[in-house]
């Protein structure tokens, strides 16, 4: 019998997942804004040949410009929407953190696998080793995702929500622009293999720290009873005689 | 007593900028008088950097157990920081137009510092986008926290990677080498210990203000902050005048 922890996220997903086959917004939009990013990249480049830096380099902005747009949304179209206190009823707010992050997570594996077969096919560069290229991409989709899950969740009811959940997002996402480049370039033949290794794995452990520290910050966050400004015994609302 | 303390603080700090100005020329950079902007740039980045560990702590604790102190705790780190790390960019520019004959010479350390200025810029922007003071202070303690790793990752970890050090003019290891001289190290010495004084004392006054500006907007009565508009949710008691009250 799962816990109810467990069975709230995977509700949670089961619900992102149905409402995306429902009407697949998500995933269209974030191909959509990768494939214009791609277009956009090769028609300034036009016919010049990019190092193996400029082209992991330039696979990282296509990667971040699908989730920009498409990971937020999961989040605040819901608070939105005015979805998103049904939600909150169904269990614990970790577990609906969960729940949101990884179909976020999924939604930009699947969108990163597709871009990636696409500037395989762009690139005028050969991939030396295709095990790099092909373990980095959905990493690289997936560590973009958590830290925009969790950016997301801090924004929930800010005023300009749509600009802040990115503008704070993308210091957070150096580390892994930094990280996906290093590897990338591997995959084009630069560099040692064993730098590519250590970049994949880095870039793996990077990106599972959001999923550790997501959940507490909902878990505080999106908990309206513990504000004290609404509890009548709180520190902000002690009535003095 | 006090201002006796602050009086001695700024003969101090008057004695260390004379003395600073005093040391012979560092003869290897191309403008040797002009090497003495590090003793003001590297301390700032040192104690940016503590500002920043020092938010995420302060963080932690408004995340753990709500309360005024940690809150103010927390903006004033914030603040301050943002403060010093805009010092640090400024005379690094500087030094970098001196030195390197460009303003922005697109080094791997001055870009990894201004990501570190744009989380600093994030903790600020969180700040002025909840309307209510606690969700403002939550918000930015749990951004404070989710940019520790990635700011511990561009102040100590990136500028020390191998393909870093061989592309930044930066030098990364000069001072726990011990490569300088000895006017030099006791001048960057002196600098950082009373900067980091003066940053502690601004940090504390910062605090007692900000603790006493909350108590006087929550004084006497149930309202809370009038002159911010109330989050979609809330309904709150406002205050009227005394003529309505009866």
């Amino acid at each position: 019998m799962p816990s109810p922890f467990n069975r709230a996220w995977r509700a949670c997903l089961r619900k992102e997942w149905r409402s995306e086959i429902r009407n697949p917004q998500g995933l269209y939009l974030s191909f959509l804004f990768g494939a214009m990013a791609m277009a956009s990249i090769m028609f300034v480049t036009g016919t010049q040949r990019p190092t193996a830096e400029m082209a992991g380099g330039l696979f990282t902005i296509v990667i971040l410009f699908s989730a920009l747009q498409a990971v937020p949304r999961l989040f605040l179209a819901e608070e939105e929407q005015g979805t998103f206190d049904l939600v909150r009823q169904w269990g614990s707010l970790d577990a609906l953190w969960l729940g949101k992050a990884l179909f976020a997570g999924l939604q930009q594996f699947i969108t990163a696998l597709v871009l990636g077969v696409l500037f395989a096919g762009i690139i005028p560069l050969p991939i030396v080793s295709p095990i790099h290229y092909w373990l980095t991409i959905p990493l690289l989709g997936l560590a973009v995702a958590n830290v925009l899950s969790l950016t997301s969740s801090i924004v929930i009811t800010a005023q300009n929500r749509w600009i802040l959940s990115t503008v704070i997002a993308l210091p957070l996402l150096f580390p892994f622009i930094f990280l996906g480049i290093s590897a990338l370039r591997v995959s084009f033949g630069v560099g040692s293999l064993e730098g590519g290794w250590q970049a994949i794995v880095a870039l793996l452990m990077y990106g599972i720290a959001p999923l550790a520290i997501g959940p507490n910050l909902a878990r505080t966050l999106w908990n309206e009873r513990k504000d004290p400004i609404q509890a009548p015994t709180g520190q902000h609302n002690e009535v003095k005689p | 007593m006090k201002s006796a303390w602050f009086a001695v603080l700024g003969i101090a700090m008057g004695l260390m900028l004379i003395g600073t100005m005093l040391v012979p020329d560092a003869q290897l950079f191309r403008d040797p008088t002009m090497a003495r902007i590090m003793f003001t740039h590297v301390p700032c980045a040192m104690i940016c950097s503590g500002f920043l560990i020092a938010s995420a702590w302060h963080g932690f604790k408004v995340l753990k157990n709500y309360n005024d102190t940690s809150a103010t705790k927390l903006h004033s780190a914030v603040e301050l920081g943002s403060l010093f790390a805009a010092l640090t960019m400024v005379t690094g520019i500087l030094f970098s137009k001196i030195m390197w004959g460009e303003y922005w010479h697109g080094d791997p350390r001055q870009v990894s510092f201004l990501i570190v200025l744009f989380i600093y810029g994030g903790l600020l922007a969180l700040r002025a986008a909840f309307p209510d003071p606690i969700r403002r202070d939550r918000n930015t303690a749990s951004y404070a926290l989710a940019a520790i790793l990635p700011s511990i990752f561009l102040t100590f970890v990136y500028p020390r990677l191998k393909a870093v050090q061989q592309q930044s003019f930066h030098p990364s290891n000069t001072i726990v080498e011990g490569q300088m001289d000895i006017y030099y190290s006791v001048g960057l010495y002196g600098s950082l210990i009373l900067l980091a004084i003066i940053a502690i004392v601004v940090f504390k006054l910062r605090v007692r203000t900000e603790l006493l500006a909350r108590k006087l907007e929550n004084h006497g009565n149930l309202e809370t902050h009038r002159g911010d508009s109330a989050s979609p949710r809330m309904v709150r008691p406002v205050a009227v005048s005394p003529e309505h009250r009866d």
